[in-house]
């Protein structure tokens, strides 16, 4: 809403310098959203909130200043225009729909002569952002400016039978309105009509056929109120919105339609000519009341946590234009004038006493409450703990928007399970829900690729949306995705490719940190977006998710060249699992370890799962370790053999190893591995 | 041969040493020096020889003197020798210690969770319990339980997301406000408590990302009042921001919340300057930032929730986390967040 600082003047004694003006605004509660022009020609460009319709306008503003300042606001005294004969005789006006008018005031001139608007009213209308269009069209914007009540002018005589009816009902009907775009109406869409046709979009705008124009001659003049829904339903609808549907939509003063039909009649007469007729028309069926509110000096200091006195309780009100109809000690009511229906409860005015008095003045103090046991969502700590772990073993936390494209989401969907569309989404390449982790972070590699970054690490515990048996699900996932070298290149380290067994370890250090028994590991289902190489990971019985290599679908998809791993955790299968790890202290052993080291050399499709198995069955309760430190192919172990050196430790728990006792244990180990694979020592 | 003339030879014997002493530079020359002044054909020697030249009584004073002479010597000439060897077996292992040192391979929180981490940190100090509730909402806890009918104005001030297929009845929260409807429906005042969360509005720009995370704040019980509101709000921004920032508390509107208020902190930039100094950049001059929303829970909301707005009362606000992130970091462009960017990430 902009306003002229000095229209502003001609309601208000003004004498603060615009930019302080500004700041009292402010701190009222008027937000300023720019100042422009300087001195006498500053004008205020005001967003106003969706409760004050009272502020689209000048007059309004005016009333509120005045309130800010503590000042009178002189309002204009509009006497009715005088004119000649009955309206009866020239308009026959009918609201059928009374619902959605409330309110429908009217007027006819005639004899009036169309050109342009002085300068004075001209430079007005450019001020606030208007285009001029000829002296009539510009004096209705001109008082819907200054006192906030839409008007429209119609050509008498274009309008067929000089009828006007208010009614809907009008179920796809071609309307052209006045910017020559052609709608179609609804049948809940409020219209006025002539005796034929809708001739306006009630309280939106009018149509072309019945439009004021250069040889016009006789007007009708409406002033009227319609339901705010009503109006907001239309122009939301059509996504047509007018400087007159913005202020229906945020409810028009239902008293003030004949201050307005006056004041606009006035105008037209001087500076159009014309003679109006001697009466007018006001179909007011429901009579607002106007409704009292009581307030205490209790009241509102328990809202406010501050005292104000009665009086001063009264002077703020009573500075907004409200009528204080009996005062008591510590209490008194308030008549709401219909200009302000915003206000209808006790702390509607403790509101408006808080912001004129200033909320500087309350005071600030911390509650005391009783003491209890805060509650935090049971995941939190874990979820602290995991993003920080991976944090700190060199992964980097993304935080991606969770809209991706119908491709991606097909991609990665599961069977049972159907992912959310947007009905309204900002663009085809975020029409849906994510229902993965993944698109997200290939978008974030392949960002970082085009952008001289080789080695990505990236992971992010998120939520995920789809659909399952007609509800929509929630669900967390822990992902991380890499490509490149696990670390880069240093002067005493030779870079490492990022590989599976990045990704397990990942998993493992995991598990391991939360005390979970160590995962087990098998070949994943067939996969539209891993290979096969890929493995599941799990936990007992649980599957707890996979750790693998993404297809070559998904790379070219991503247009990457290089190879991705990625993890991906169940949040929630995983969470349980944590919950039920308990670490229990195992007694530290008194006696040293021992280790003995075997290099072997077996057939290359030995894997190494089976070795670890083979130590287990042998059932030596001394070895606490096994760990593979090399493996080797090529020169001179023979082709299709792999050599494979590892440390097994050994330790009892109250006495030492004899000799004789450490050579049996490795004897049986290597006839063992004789045995059951062929292997040879080296 | 003379006492003092003796005495002055040993003296100028040891200033002799210590001269020497001085301009070593390597072991051999350290052992030269012990040979010429203390070995056993040594300069010291010689002198002690003609000890027997003195009559009887002098010679116990200067036999004293050369013995404290040699002390002396023998002492500088250990401790050269130590650092000496300390020198030498330095070079020896020739290390270049202005290599750098070993790269562990780091990763980074990102800026949005740890500033969310402190938030939380920070009301829980304060005594507040952490909610959380779903992103896929109702219209009902989005806006109707919130004051907000369906046809209001108020409902342009936050664009929404619609699930397909649902009617408008399902949406993307447009605020981490269903949180507090939910809490309050369960529990019985007193009530504190913050929501984190991710909310979502159809807005696209540099600064207003249709994906962003907010903390919604509820306080309910009796006599809870708007100089609580400041009060809390208030440790809140001096522990985020640091305490000589000043705050200010400007009216504004929200549906569900009434008196609503607007906090602003004091611009890092211009400190406050005001209006008149309409060039900073940051503020655009007008010395405050917008940091948070917040007001006195509205009655509408509290008879939504069953609670009885004439004997409870309540204080509820919500603080945008990237808004709080860009402030703190001096980020200009929201979606700097989203986009994985290795570049942004690795300086926080």
């Amino acid at each position: 809403m902009r306003v002229p600082y000095t229209w502003l003047k001609e309601f208000i004694d003004l004498r603060l310098d615009p930019e302080d003006l500004v700041h009292r605004f402010t701190m009222a509660g008027v937000e300023v959203e720019a100042l422009e022009g300087e001195g006498e020609d500053t004008v205020f460009d005001l967003a106003i909130f969706p409760n004050r319709g009272d502020l689209l306008s000048v007059v309004g503003v005016a009333r509120e200043v005045a309130a800010l300042l503590n000042k009178p606001l002189k309002l204009k005294q509009i006497a009715p225009p005088k004119g000649v004969g009955p309206i009866q005789k020239k308009l026959w006006v009918r609201v059928v729909d009374a619902k959605r008018c409330l309110r429908y005031s009217a007027r006819l001139i005639e004899g009036i002569s169309i050109g342009g608007s002085p300068e004075w009213l001209a430079g007005r209308l450019r001020q606030v952002g208007l285009r001029p269009v000829n002296n009539v069209v510009d004096a209705t914007n001109y008082v819907m400016w200054e006192l906030g009540q839409p008007l429209h002018a119609f050509d008498a005589r274009l309008l067929n039978r000089s009828k006007i009816i208010v009614k809907s009902g009008f179920e796809k009907e071609k309307v052209t309105l006045l910017d020559r775009v052609a709608r179609e109406s609804d049948k809940e869409d409020l219209f006025i009509c002539d005796g034929l046709a809708p001739v306006a979009l009630a309280g939106v705008m009018g149509a072309a056929n019945s439009e004021v124009r250069e040889n016009t001659t006789s007007i009708v003049l409406e002033s009227a109120c319609f339901d705010p829904i009503s109006i907001r339903r239309t122009s939301k609808r059509l996504g047509l919105i007018s400087e007159s549907s913005r202020r229906f939509e945020r409810g028009v003063d239902l008293g003030g339609t004949l201050t307005a039909l006056h004041r606009v009649t006035d105008l037209i007469v001087e500076i159009a000519g014309g003679t109006p007729t001697a009466n007018w028309i006001d179909i007011y069926p429901k009579r607002v009341v106007a409704c009292v509110i009581a307030l205490s000096e209790i009241e509102l200091e328990r809202i406010l946590g501050v005292r104000l006195s009665i009086l001063e309780i009264r002077r703020l009100l009573k500075s907004l234009g409200l009528e204080v109809v009996s005062i008591q000690k510590r209490a008194l009511k308030v008549r709401i004038p219909t200009f302000r229906r915003d206000l209808t409860r006790p702390i509607d005015l403790i509101e408006e006493c808080a912001r004129l008095a200033g909320f500087e003045g309350i005071p600030s103090y911390l509650p005391s409450v009783p003491m209890r046991f805060l509650e935090v969502p049971k995941e939190r700590d874990a979820q602290q703990k995991v993003r920080n772990a991976f944090a700190n073993w060199g992964w980097t936390e993304v935080v991606p928007l969770h809209f991706v494209s119908g491709e991606a989401v097909q991609i990665f969907s599961q069977e049972d399970s159907r992912p959310l569309p947007l009905a309204n989404p900002l663009s085809g390449d975020g029409a849906f829900l994510r229902n993965s982790i993944l698109p997200n972070l290939l978008d974030s590699v392949r960002f970082n690729q085009n952008r001289q970054r080789s080695d990505v690490k990236l992971f992010e515990l998120g939520t995920l949306f789809y659909e399952r048996e007609g509800k929509t699900c929630e669900t967390k996932k822990l992902v991380a995705l890499g490509t490149g070298n696990d670390w880069s290149e240093g002067w005493t380290l030779k870079a490492r490719p990022l590989d599976l067994f990045t990704l397990k370890g990942l998993a493992q250090m995991l598990g391991a940190s939360f005390g979970l028994p160590e995962f087990k590991w098998a070949p994943i289902e067939p996969c539209r977006y891993l290979t096969p190489l890929s493995q599941k990971i799990l936990c007992g019985e649980n599957l707890l998710g996979w750790a693998g290599e993404l297809s070559k679908d998904v790379l070219k998809i991503w247009e990457l060249e290089t190879p991705c791993f990625a993890l991906e955790i169940d949040w929630e299968s995983w969470f349980a699992l944590q919950e039920k790890a308990v670490k229990k202290f195992a007694p530290i052993p008194s006696q040293p370890f021992v280790e003995r080291d075997l290099s072997i050399v077996v057939d290359r499709n030995i894997r190494w799962e089976e070795i670890l198995q083979l130590l287990q069955s042998l059932k030596i309760p001394w070895i606490c370790q096994v760990q593979l430190f090399d493996r080797y192919e090529g020169e001179p172990v023979p082709k299709g053999r792999v050599s494979l050196a590892f440390r097994v430790r050994l330790a009892k728990p109250e006495k030492t190893f004899t000799d004789a006792e450490i050579k049996a244990i490795h004897e049986e180990i290597v006839a063992g591995l004789k045995r059951e694979f062929r292997a040879e020592l080296r | 041969m003379e006492t003092q003339s003796l005495l002055k030879e040993l003296e100028s014997l040891r200033s002799q040493a210590f001269e020497k002493l001085t301009q070593v530079s390597d072991p051999n020359q350290l052992e030269e020096v012990r040979i010429q002044f203390l070995g056993r054909k040594g300069k010291l020697t010689e002198i002690l020889r003609l000890l027997g030249t003195l009559p009887a009584e002098e010679r116990p004073k200067v036999g004293a003197a050369a013995n404290q002479i040699r002390e002396e010597i023998q002492e500088r000439w250990t401790r050269l020798k130590e650092n000496l060897r300390l020198q030498i077996s330095q070079e020896a292992s020739c290390v270049d210690v202005t290599l750098p040192g070993l790269a562990f391979p780091v990763g980074n929180r990102h800026p949005i969770q740890q500033v969310r981490e402190r938030i939380e940190e920070i009301f829980l100090r304060l005594g507040f319990s952490i909610y959380e509730g779903p992103e896929v909402e109702t219209d009902y806890y989005n806006f109707q339980a919130l004051n907000v009918p369906p046809d209001h104005p108020a409902r342009d001030m936050q664009d929404t997301f619609y699930i397909e297929g649902s009617r408008k009845e399902l949406l993307l929260r447009t605020h981490t406000s269903p949180v507090q409807i939910r809490v309050m429906e369960k529990q019985k005042p007193p009530i504190a408590m913050i929501a984190p969360g991710t909310v979502y509005r159809r807005d696209n720009d540099i600064s207003r990302s249709p994906m962003f995370h907010q903390v919604e704040g509820l306080m309910v019980g009796e006599r809870v009042t708007m100089g609580h509101l400041k009060g809390v709000l208030g440790q809140f921004c001096h522990a985020m921001f640091g305490p000589e920032r000043k705050l200010r508390f400007r009216p504004s509107y929200f549906p569900f919340t009434e008196p609503s208020a607007e906090v602003d902190i004091e611009c890092s930039l211009c400190t406050g300057r005001g209006l008149k100094s309409r060039g900073c950049r940051t503020c655009k001059g007008s010395g405050y930032l917008e940091i948070l929303g917040c007001g006195m829970v509205h009655p509408a909301v509290f008879k939504a929730v069953g609670i009885n707005p004439k004997r409870f009362s309540g204080f509820a606000f919500g603080l945008g986390i990237e808004r709080i992130a860009m402030l703190k970091y001096g980020i200009d462009d929201i979606r700097l967040f989203y986009q994985g960017d290795l570049r942004f990430l690795e300086q926080f």
